[in-house]
């Protein structure tokens, strides 16, 4: 390939800022299930099972190295700015270059690739519970005023066994969602013809 | 890309009427962008914060009635000062469910009012062409900043193609409780993605023909800078990063 189609255009950039607009408005609409704190480790199973539909139609716009790297920087921002705190960032790009990678292995045709890709970049959403978990102690010794009963609830919920198994239902319903997005895909934009 | 802004601000026009220079540098405002959740949200600096939620609110009102939105400003004022009021009077009182309520609704209300009135103002008197040479100032790669101005300026188009298509299925009764829930999100995310894909296929067009992803260096008419408003601002930003900071790592409690 020469030079000029391996580096990221205008338009390549244009398409991972409406992506990751698609992904970060089903995020923030997702989120509000966490105002009930039982529900808060559910993100782990709705934000990849529902991000893997504009995953795959993303996956088919990504032909070049660097956009699934730059639509996890910008994932990092986005929790940021909404409040996650800045731990979120490290995750974000770690998880999107390895999947960047994946990708790139199948030289960013294969759909088992893109599927996968998408199991390993779930685990970004895993990022907004670090502190809650690294820093357990000073997290809810912080949290006096919230009052007993507060406290005892969210950390009954969330207990260290708890991450193991975040992390590991962030994979295989990222690797659900992507396998309907697929699906979605084949019935939908195929036929529309755009894809 | 400026002038197509929808949730960015309207550009200069080309007889020189239009966005007048803005209060701030567009830098300044990326500063309280970023440290505001920070401080206010991430939980850092613990229940210590309050005072510096009350603090921010009042920085970010302060310019939104700079700017003529005073709707905004008085309406984030006083939600503000009636959760606090009611948590003041009514806490020592509550026990059980209703504190718990009680205090969600004051720690969402009084932490992310002030963030959401400082984001108004900084969409509404950015225009894209100040992000950009801001961001480019602060030695950003175009590589971010295209894809990040692409996402802010669509985020408002988004949330309207997503309500447009929600009437359209609450209609057709595909709603949650309705008869169709499995059907629910396939047919509300299809259309917006496809709507969202042909606007960025239109915006794509608009924003190559203005010369976008050109290999020259960029040009612009903006007059940005840091001013005295935007020293005391930033003051206040680092003085909250240090305070969370301090907590945080124990130095001061």
């Amino acid at each position: 390939m020469d030079k000029e189609s391996t580096r990221l255009n205008g338009k390549d950039l244009i398409n991972v800022g409406i992506f990751t607009a698609i992904i970060s408005v089903m995020m923030i609409l997702i989120s509000f299930i966490g105002f009930i704190p039982y529900l808060m480790p559910t993100y782990c199973i709705f934000m990849p099972l529902l991000i893997g539909i504009p995953w795959m139609l993303f996956a088919t716009k990504v032909n070049k190295f660097g956009m699934v790297l730059i639509m996890g920087i910008l994932l990092g921002i986005v929790l940021m700015l909404t409040g996650m705190g800045w731990y979120a960032m490290p995750l974000c790009i770690v998880v999107s270059l390895i999947a960047e990678f994946i990708m790139k292995s199948g030289d960013y045709k294969s759909a088992k690739k893109d599927i996968l890709a998408h199991g390993i970049f779930s685990l970004w959403v895993f990022g907004s519970y670090i502190p809650i978990f690294l820093t357990a102690e000073q997290y809810w010794a912080d949290r006096g005023s919230y009052g007993e009963e507060y406290i005892a609830t969210a950390m009954s919920i969330f207990q260290p066994w708890l991450a193991p198994i975040m992390i590991v239902a962030c994979f295989v319903f990222g690797v659900i969602g992507a396998w309907i997005g697929l699906k979605v895909m084949k019935k939908h934009f195929v036929k529309a013809g755009i894809v | 890309m400026s002038g197509i802004g929808f949730g960015f601000a309207e550009g200069r026009k080309a007889d020189g009427s239009g966005a007048r220079r803005a209060l701030l540098d567009p830098r300044t405002k990326i500063a309280l962008l970023v440290t505001m959740p920070t401080v206010l949200l991430s939980g850092a600096g613990g229940s210590h914060t309050a005072p510096l939620a009350i603090v921010f609110a009042l920085v970010a009102a302060a310019l939104l009635l700079s700017c003529g939105n005073i709707a905004t400003a008085v309406f984030g004022i006083l939600a503000v000062a009636f959760t606090q009021a009611l948590w003041t009077l009514l806490a020592p009182l509550a026990s059980g469910g209703a504190y718990m309520s009680l205090y969600l609704m004051h720690g969402i209300m009084v932490h992310l009012i002030p963030c959401m009135l400082m984001a108004a103002y900084a969409v509404s008197t950015t225009t894209v062409s100040e992000f950009i040479l801001g961001m480019e100032k602060l030695h950003v790669p175009p590589l971010i900043t295209i894809p990040l101005s692409v996402m802010f300026r669509f985020f408002p188009t988004v949330i309207e193609e997503a309500t447009s298509v929600n009437d359209a299925m609450r209609m057709r009764d595909i709603r949650l409780g309705g008869r169709n829930v499995g059907k629910m999100v396939e047919y509300r995310l299809v259309p917006i993605m496809m709507s969202s894909l042909r606007i960025g296929e239109e915006l794509s067009a608009a924003s190559l023909t203005r010369g976008l992803g050109a290999p020259t260096k960029r040009t612009s008419i903006c007059e940005i800078g840091f001013r005295a408003q935007d020293i005391v601002v930033l003051t206040i930003c680092a003085f909250a990063l240090v305070a969370v900071f301090a907590i945080m790592f124990g130095l001061v409690s």
